[in-house]
């Protein structure tokens, strides 16, 4: 298993655009974050009062960190598809079978490169979490909300996944890149239509990308903390469950892990099945 | 010791509605220098894909060193296929250092340079692979086959972009290696290639198995001898009156005759003296793998 990560890690070691993507996307989560908590709205001290760092106060940041930086994630996926392709393109993956791997472990070592990838993305965001949360912080419990690293993780892994998939399916980059953007773009308008047509909401919750995506929602309980002053508890029940939808979060993890087993498996057939 | 290096037993394969190959088996034995031979579209390549794992057999079976089609078979092998394949952002030597890892090979550097001094490309081996012209990525390519000092050796059209110096190192790259006992395929539609190199050959055609043996049953007992005169129609007269002598080539200016191994040049030009015909050309064919290549896939 190291030696297939060792062998992923020394393709990437001298590959400027890998490094490149890495770190457009390490340098904008805290520039926006601190962009986000410089801005302030309304009168201190009256109900309308909105400041931004309010969202990287503890627990809070741990949603709001995982939220923001879970734009980020269409980065990421290409990346994914451009190192996949890249050994399509180049015809290394053919190469690195001639030159003694199985085609399971070729596209293990893609795998367990992603996972390891992941789990980079994931400590970073925790980091930054944390710095920003002790930053802005006046107490309040630090790890309440911390799961959200743990469900970012699974987020992660599931954008890499379908990423994975598409670049196994298609082989050549830019059609993988536009396939796994245009996925994204669609879903909403797929959701929207579909939970029109059939009068229903809670079906199309389940479309793989609905469930991965909202595993990072929308930071809600800031904006209801916020509003305290002026709403009832009723309301703001009512929106927290608004915000859960049909899913549960811990439903929702399940599910997301389910899609990815199933982007795994279906790679891992095609590539079985097909020459290389 | 004689030992099976590669069996192949009945391997086919279809590619939608075209059968690449058909039913082939061979037998390579250790210490030869075996020689792939075809046209364009034979199967040579497909064959070479199937045994390095890289395509799915329709039917048949194959085995590398009597163990089957097993992956880490291909630890023992060096092949090179098709064309050379590597990233084309790093450099000969870390290029190289993928493969070393591949292959689990302990300490590569030594050996990475040793390799890179062989095929001529030390000088250049901290250059992007990208940069390098279509013979020094075909160098690399060897490179990379014998890395690892593999059992095996598979080269698919070795000499590929290489200059005539190239092809004459390669080839004399290829002679050493055999010596130490090493097993070597290759795959090549230049005859001279294999004629000069291999020991053993086999020849395909729209995936067929026509001829297998060794390089002397192919080429048989005959020889090819050109010939040229002034007047050449007495001279396809005198040869066809002959029934020792044989045309198996004409064209304007000569004719390619095929006369049996006992029969000199000497014989020959006294042969047609006696006819009254002057030889302006008399010339041993050299190449008698290829007449005899394109006499068999007529």
């Amino acid at each position: 298993m190291l030696q297939l990560l060792d062998i992923e890690y020394n393709k990437v070691k001298k590959y400027t655009t890998f490094w490149v993507i890495l770190i457009i996307y390490a340098t904008l989560i805290p520039l926006i974050i601190w962009g986000i908590s410089a801005f302030h709205f309304g009168q201190e001290g009256t109900p309308m009062y909105w400041k931004g760092s309010s969202l990287f106060k503890f627990p809070v940041v741990w949603n709001g960190v995982t939220w923001i930086a879970s734009w980020f994630n269409l980065l990421l996926g290409i990346l994914i598809v451009l190192i996949i392709c890249n050994d399509f393109n180049y015809r290394t993956f053919k190469q690195n079978v001639i030159d003694g791997l199985s085609k399971q472990q070729v596209i293990a070592s893609k795998f367990l490169f992603l996972l390891a990838l992941a789990i980079a993305v994931n400590l970073y965001t925790f980091i930054i979490s944390l710095l920003f949360g002790l930053a802005f912080s006046d107490g309040g419990s630090m790890f309440s909300d911390i799961y959200y690293v743990g469900i970012y993780f699974a987020q992660t892994v599931g954008y890499f996944t379908l990423a994975f998939l598409f670049s196994i399916i298609l082989r050549k980059t830019a059609l993988a890149i536009i396939l796994f953007t245009l996925t994204i773009i669609i879903n909403p308008i797929l959701t929207g239509t579909i939970s029109w047509a059939i009068g229903d909401n809670s079906i199309v919750q389940f479309l793989p990308i609905n469930v991965i995506s909202e595993l990072t929602p929308f930071p809600l309980q800031w904006l209801t903390n916020m509003m305290s002053a002026s709403s009832d508890p009723e309301a703001q029940k009512q929106s927290m469950e608004a915000a859960n939808m049909v899913i549960s979060q811990p439903i929702r993890t399940v599910v997301a892990t389910a899609y990815i087993v199933i982007f795994v498996f279906i790679s891992n057939l095609i590539l079985k099945k097909r020459d290389l | 010791m004689s030992a099976t290096i590669l069996e192949i037993n009945k391997l086919s394969k279809k590619y939608k509605d075209v059968l690449a190959l058909d039913s082939l088996s061979l037998k390579v034995e250790k210490g030869t220098v075996f020689g792939l031979l075809g046209p364009n579209g034979s199967g040579k390549t497909t064959t070479l894909g199937i045994l390095l794992g890289v395509l799915r057999q329709s039917a048949g079976s194959y085995s590398w060193f009597e163990n089957g089609d097993r992956t880490e078979n291909r630890l023992r092998i060096g092949a090179l296929l098709e064309t050379p394949n590597f990233y084309p952002y790093l450099s000969a030597v870390r290029n190289l250092e993928i493969v070393a890892k591949i292959k689990k090979l302990n300490n590569p550097s030594e050996r990475i340079e040793s390799v890179l001094k062989i095929v001529n490309l030390y000088q250049r081996k901290d250059s992007k692979f990208k940069t390098y012209s279509l013979g020094m990525k075909q160098r690399l390519a060897i490179a990379a086959a014998i890395l690892n000092d593999p059992e095996v050796l598979v080269l698919d059209e070795p000499t590929n972009g290489l200059d005539p110096q190239g092809i004459a190192e390669i080839r004399e790259l290829i002679i050493t290696i055999s010596k130490e006992g090493k097993t070597i395929i290759i795959a090549s539609h230049i005859l001279d290639e294999i004629e000069k190199v291999c020991t053993h050959a086999a020849i395909l055609k729209f995936g067929n198995l026509i001829r297998q043996g060794t390089i002397e049953e192919i080429i048989g007992g005959d020889n090819f001898v050109i010939i040229a005169a002034n007047d050449m129609a007495l001279t396809k007269k005198a040869i066809d009156e002959n029934p020792q002598i044989e045309i198996s080539k004409t064209t304007e200016t000569e004719i390619t005759i095929k006369v049996s191994k006992e029969m000199t040049t000497e014989m020959i030009n006294q042969y047609f003296f006696d006819k009254g015909i002057v030889l302006s050309k008399l010339k041993s064919h050299s190449e008698s793998l290829e007449t005899q290549f394109l006499e068999i896939i007529k």
